[in-house]
């Protein structure tokens, strides 16, 4: 009975099911980074050209996982009702009505089937080109051309019928940069989807909303792209109306604070996050992606920090580690020090602080903790009310409150100062959600420097840092490249180079290929 | 099956082992014992640290041979069953000195010099669930955290000695080797203990540290690393307190520096410091405490490491208490006698299991 | 979530038994920044504790930057429990700069209980100034913070960047002194002040004035107004943990030259043995060759080598004379005053120039150096001090020729 009290009180009979993107390689890199030997990536079988349009459209149907691939559209007709032909192109990426109009079309109605002839006089396109090469063909339908085979043709004509929707794209509201692109997400599924390889479904659930699973097949880890399957599959609740509801339903941890998964609503940043072997979900309906696998590092950088120059760019993240360093750890050291360890301050701080809570009635621990509750009050108001007085209200919050609360000894000057840098290294963190969790771990840090100094706050670092250090996203360690180490190093704090054979994915299993092209 | 090993890496074992080398070679190291005969504990600290790289190095070879997977088996194919169990009790039995050592010695200095009239059952309330936590989560946890506060303390070791370098004078270090080689040899023997264990902690937890290769790896970086952390450690401490001054203050390191003139924040950072060598002692103490249950559950056919965990923890937690609670003078003396040979607990079944052909299991193998 | 309740309910619950760690805000004290000790009337000792007050306080003008607190004791731990009894704040000792002490007081050993008795109890930092006064260590802590300084704590850097400046000060901690007993390779020194009371400090005038008095009627020309009231005039020499001797301010810049502290300072010379002249100097290098284990006498050679260039001389004095003297027999002077000092120290059973330093050196063992006895062996050492000086001016002027 006591077994069995102690087994339901502790789960010692539960088992490890976690899902773990296990290493392919022997281990990560030793101290001195001599890099295990790998095998050669297998060189890709080419096939030979189809001679005729079925035999291409066999090939094609499983160039292009047709049966995952929805907006691959493969049309057989024939030429003057005589002669087979395939039209190849990608739904939302090539324009309906100049296929329809210029090819399609006076094809059908064409009187000659010859090649040359139906290039001259029949195909109305600006812009006709042979290929042989599948994959230069593959490239050119993902791009939005159209491959057009004809029965025993020596080659396959390209033809331009690029046909983007032209409905506007607005810029990135939370993820804003100064150099780089500035176009967003939109609600629009299909202008969403244009660049990337996808699988779209059906969310489970029967509310009909569509997802899609965007990767790099052959750069992306298959086991990888399983998982993050398998979890949608599972997610059967029918709640699935936005990316934030999916994240929910996929994440490893629900109670972790920090986020698992990255939502982006940069068409740029989830690209290059799947070039590198992530996998991203893209929900309708909702102006942002999903990439998964992520780390904490992955959270703090900005897409700018690759557009910037490289000592720019290791600059911009120095500063943003610092600033996330003091938004969680300054208030909490403080009061450590003020409460605990007095010695460690200088006579002209001790002083100053002296002065300024000469009549401040509350303990200096109550006066942290409510101011910085008074500033998430403040930022929360801010975000909430329109624009302008939004704007308004952080003036009167920050400025107004403030001067009111020292001169009516609410609070003191030294203690506001400290409340306020916090909360502008808060704003530094670029990820909203971790910006948030970084609000937890900073009144976590202020409750324990208030219970036990330094001490405490040890204790609740360590706590932090185990948590980070035993939690995996999609099996990836959310402190990796660091701990554990990876032949990449990036993304860390100093930016790697963009050129270089970087390996940067290398702790999401990604293949050799897409190590060395992708960087961040 | 829940042994919480995990799959770690050279960079994450030499850093768990070097962590739990430097924590064991300075802090629990006894200033009484270690500068009595004069200052030679500079050059016998990182010397013994190479003597225990030898004595775990020749564990492994020897672990090769037999083709085991960890370290009880090893002992099983070379010592027998209860030849096995014995070893494993003495090797279990040094992990727990090596986790309460420096524990101990860190909860004084925050009773006496950090702490203003706090009881030692109220600091361990806030330092001790950490260490059971740690212990655990497990390997991978361990490891990974290992390697982000070994940063931090390799840091906070530069800053100190940098901080203390103006005042360091080379006279302190006089008569070089104390008084000459018979306590210079014991004293390097008797730290064996501080830093073979983590060196046996890795040929324990080998499956979790992709093999005898990776294991063997890991202790030759962690045994190099730490013999330099810990020498120049000493180094900068001898030359800041003569011998007289070092054998009677607890824990030196932390006074390292209290001498200097300046009362500038960047010179007073020692509450700072010792925090950040607390961190990495928890870390320490619960890499202990896991390798103690792991090779308990192995020697038992457990399942589960998490129970052997919980219940080295609440010994650890008994020791913690006993030792800093009790005053008793036996306890004085045990702890003295232990300082001095307990070494020899832990040499002689690493020897053993080195030095022994494997059994018939072994050879089978 | 039903764990993650239970567990911070029994969190919660151990914080309620446990407690946590006892924390005093910071404006709950009062932070000690000197100590001076003088030998009580009733009681043992008593103790006056310099408080820093706080910056932009109402009263700083007028009374400089410290808060007084005096109260006599058995032990500092009694004075202390006392005087916190009758203020609304603890004493805080974690930022003491100074301990001072009176000449009457060191010179009884006093300093040997003190320190063991309260230094890591009361978490003062050894790195603090020890400083012996001529008359009440009270009143000299006094005068310290009598000239209107905001943080008196700068004192501490302003005597250390004073010693580096002039050579005329010496400049010890509390470590420095727990060192030399312990290692038995030296004596301590200590910087060595006086209180005079007659001195007008910047304070008093302001009030006298606002009263409509003048305090400097009475004042004699030549006296000194608006200074400090506590002044250092040279160091204390110990033998052990007793105060010995003393040194005046040229004295201990001649015993920092010899340990090899100095950095730069100024002598005052007469070359034609009328007109002064005044040369500065700068250390260059310094070697101590000793052998503890010669038969009789303890030989020891000390070689010194400075560099000098006059600074300011009387029209009486012409650059010849002074090159000259500079190179000739300022060498001799300035050996032969370090030979007085170091025969001074050792007449005060003091090891001041710490020749124990280097005798050790040539120990192999510590137990042989410890039953040495190099104490006992002081008056045994027969130390020959050669001092180069390099003329700079004349080498720079050459060269330019």
């Amino acid at each position: 009975m006591l077994n069995g009290v102690l087994n339901k009180v502790f789960r010692f009979d539960r088992g490890d099911e976690r899902y773990e993107l296990l290493e392919t390689e022997p281990g990560e890199p030793d101290p001195l980074r001599t890099r295990a030997k790998e095998g050669e990536a297998p060189l890709r079988k080419e096939a030979p050209f189809p001679k005729s349009a079925d035999e291409a459209y066999e090939l094609l149907k499983t160039a292009f996982r047709t049966d995952i691939n929805r907006d691959l559209v493969l049309r057989r007709f024939t030429v003057g009702g005589r002669r087979k032909a395939l039209a190849v192109y990608m739904n939302g990426m090539a324009s309906d009505e100049k296929i329809n109009e210029f090819i399609l079309k006076p094809l059908m109605t064409s009187e000659t089937t010859e090649t040359e002839r139906l290039v001259l006089e029949v195909i109305r396109i600006g812009e006709i080109s042979p290929s042989r090469d599948l994959k230069e063909i593959k490239d050119g339908v993902m791009d939005g051309l159209t491959a057009l085979f004809l029965d025993g043709g020596e080659s396959c004509l390209m033809l331009e019928t690029h046909g983007y929707e032209k409905r506007s794209i607005g810029p990135a509201q939370n993820e804003q940069v100064v150099r780089g692109p500035k176009e967003s997400f939109t609600e629009s599924f299909k202008t969403n989807v244009e660049d990337l390889v996808v699988e779209t479904r059906a969310a489970c659930g029967g509310n009909n909303v569509k997802l899609a699973i965007v990767y790099r097949e052959g750069v992306a880890d298959p086991s990888l792209v399983n998982e993050v399957k398998r979890r949608l599959a599972r997610a059967d609740i029918g709640a699935v109306a936005s990316s934030g509801v999916t994240e929910q339903l996929i994440e490893d941890s629900g109670l972790f604070p920090l986020p698992q998964i990255l939502s982006t609503e940069r068409p740029d940043r989830a690209a290059s996050h799947v070039l590198g072997g992530r996998v991203c979900v893209m929900v309708d309906g909702s102006p942002s992606a999903l990439v998964m696998p992520i780390t904490l590092f992955s959270l703090m950088n900005s897409p700018e920090d690759v557009y910037m120059r490289r000592p720019l760019g290791t600059v911009l993240r120095t500063v943003r580690y610092t600033g996330a360093l003091i938004s969680v750890f300054l208030p909490g050291y403080f009061l450590a020090l003020a409460l605990y360890h007095q010695g460690m301050l200088t006579t002209e701080v001790l002083s100053t602080v002296m002065a300024s809570r000469r009549m401040v009635f509350e303990p200096i621990g109550a006066e942290m903790l409510l101011l910085l509750l008074i500033f998430q009050m403040i930022r929360e108001a801010g975000l909430r009310v329109p624009g302008g007085i939004g704007q308004a209200i952080g003036i009167i919050g920050g400025l107004i409150m403030g001067q009111a609360a020292v001169a009516a000894h609410l609070a003191s000057s030294v203690v506001l100062i400290i409340v306020a840098a916090s909360g502008l290294g808060n704003f530094c963190i670029p990820d909203y959600s971790t910006q948030i969790a970084a609000a937890y771990f900073r009144i976590a840090m202020v409750v324990a420097a208030w219970l036990a100094g330094l001490a405490g706050m040890l204790s609740a670092s360590l706590f932090a840092l185990m948590l980070l250090a035993g939690m995996k996203s999609f099996g990836v360690p959310y402190l990796s490249p660091f701990a554990p180490r990876t032949y990449s190093r990036s993304p860390l704090i100093l930016r790697g180079g963009i050129n270089c054979k970087n390996t940067a994915d290398d702790a999401v299993n990604a293949r050799r290929e897409a190590k060395e092209t992708s960087a961040e | 099956m829940r042994m919480n090993e995990g799959r770690i890496g050279v960079t994450g074992a030499a850093a768990l082992t070097s962590a739990a080398m430097i924590t064991n070679g300075l802090f629990a190291l006894d200033p009484e014992f270690a500068y009595a005969e004069g200052n030679s504990a500079y050059i016998a600290l990182p010397l013994s640290a190479i003597v225990s790289l030898f004595a775990a190095l020749a564990l492994f070879a020897s672990m090769k041979r037999s083709n085991s997977a960890d370290l009880y088996g090893h002992l099983e194919t070379s010592l027998g069953r209860y030849g096995a169990l014995a070893a494993s009790i003495c090797i279990m039995a040094a992990f727990m000195y090596c986790a309460a050592e420096p524990m101990i010695a860190f909860l004084r200095v925050l009773h006496r010099l950090v702490y203003d009239g706090v009881s030692y059952a109220s600091i361990l309330f806030f330092v001790f669930p950490m260490v059971v936590y740690a212990a655990w989560k497990g390997l991978e946890t361990l490891s990974r955290s290992a390697i982000v506060l070994f940063a931090v303390m390799l840091a906070s070791f530069a800053a100190a000695i940098l901080a203390a370098a103006p005042d360091l004078e080379a006279y302190r270090l006089y008569p070089i080797m104390g008084d000459g080689s018979g306590h210079f040899a014991f004293l390097t023997a008797a730290q064996t203990l501080a830093f073979l264990p983590p060196l046996a902690a890795a040929a324990v937890n080998m499956k979790g540290m992709n093999g005898v290769r990776s294991a063997q790896k890991a202790a030759l970086y962690a045994s190099v690393v730490s013999a330099a952390v810990v020498g120049a450690a000493e180094l900068a401490l001898s030359a800041i307190y003569p011998y007289k001054v070092l054998s009677g203050l607890l824990m030196p390191l932390y006074r390292i520096n209290f001498l200097s003139l300046s009362q500038s924040y960047l010179i007073r950072l020692d509450k700072l410091y010792i925090t950040v060598w607390l961190g990495v002692c928890m870390l320490s103490s619960a890499y202990m405490v896991f390798s103690a249950s792991h090779l308990f559950a192995r020697c038992f056919g457990q399942k589960d490491v998490t129970p052997a965990a919980a219940s080295f923890s609440l010994i650890l937690l008994g020791i913690l208490l006993i030792s800093v609670k009790g005053g008793r003078a036996f306890l004085s003396e045990t702890h003295r006698a232990l300082v001095r040979f307990g070494w020899i607990g832990m040499i002689v079944p690493v020897a053993a299991a080195s030095l022994l052909r494997p059994g018939k299991a072994g050879r089978k193998a | 979530m039903k764990r993650v309740f239970v567990s911070l309910f029994a969190a919660a619950l151990a914080l309620i038994f446990c407690g946590c760690l006892k924390p005093v805000s910071l404006d709950a004290y009062g932070y000690v920044i000197t100590v001076a000790i003088d030998k009580g009337k009733e009681k043992e000792y008593y103790f006056t504790f310099a408080l820093q007050r706080e910056l932009g306080g109402e009263n700083i003008d007028s009374e400089g930057g410290a808060t007084a607190l005096a109260c006599e004791g058995d032990t500092i731990f009694e004075a202390v429990s006392e005087l916190e009894g009758n203020v609304p704040y603890s004493l805080n000792f974690s930022r003491a700069h100074f301990i001072i002490m009176s000449r009457e007081l060191a010179r009884e050993g006093a300093l040997c209980d003190f320190v063991m008795t309260s230094f890591d109890s009361l978490k003062i930092r050894p790195s603090a100034l020890l400083v012996i006064s001529e008359k009440g260590a009270g009143e000299f802590a006094g005068g310290l913070y009598s000239n209107n300084d905001a943080n008196i704590t700068k004192l501490q850097t302003a005597l250390a960047l004073d010693k580096e400046k002039t050579g005329m000060v010496s400049v010890n901690s509390i470590s420095r002194l727990i060192e030399y007993n312990a290692a038995g390779c030296g004596d301590f020194c200590s910087a060595y002040g006086v209180y005079d009371d007659e001195i007008i400090t910047d304070a008093e005038q302001k009030k006298s004035e606002s009263e409509g008095e003048n305090p400097l009627k009475d004042v004699e020309t030549g006296d000194r107004v608006g200074g400090l009231k506590s002044r250092i005039v040279g160091a204390a020499i110990f033998s052990g943990w007793k105060m010995t001797g003393v040194l005046s301010r040229e004295e201990t810049m001649y015993l920092n030259i010899a340990l090899g502290e100095f950095e730069n300072g100024n002598v005052t010379v007469y070359p034609n043995g009328e007109n002064e002249a005044t040369v500065l100097l700068a250390f260059v290098k310094r070697s101590v060759s000793i052998d503890p284990f010669a038969k009789g006498a303890i030989p020891a050679k000390v070689t010194i080598e400075l560099a000098a260039s006059p600074h300011l001389k009387d029209p009486g004095i012409t650059e010849e004379e002074l090159d000259d003297y500079i190179s000739n027999e300022l060498e001799r002077v300035v050996s032969q005053r370090i030979e007085e000092v170091f025969l001074k120290c050792r007449e005060a059973g003091s090891d001041a120039m710490r020749f124990g330093t280097h005798a050790v050196k040539r120990f192999s063992a510590a137990r042989a150096w410890e039953e040495y006895g190099w104490k006992e062996r002081l008056d045994l050492l027969e130390p020959v001090f050669e001092v180069t000086i390099v003329n700079t001016d004349k080498y720079y002027s050459e060269d330019m020729q």
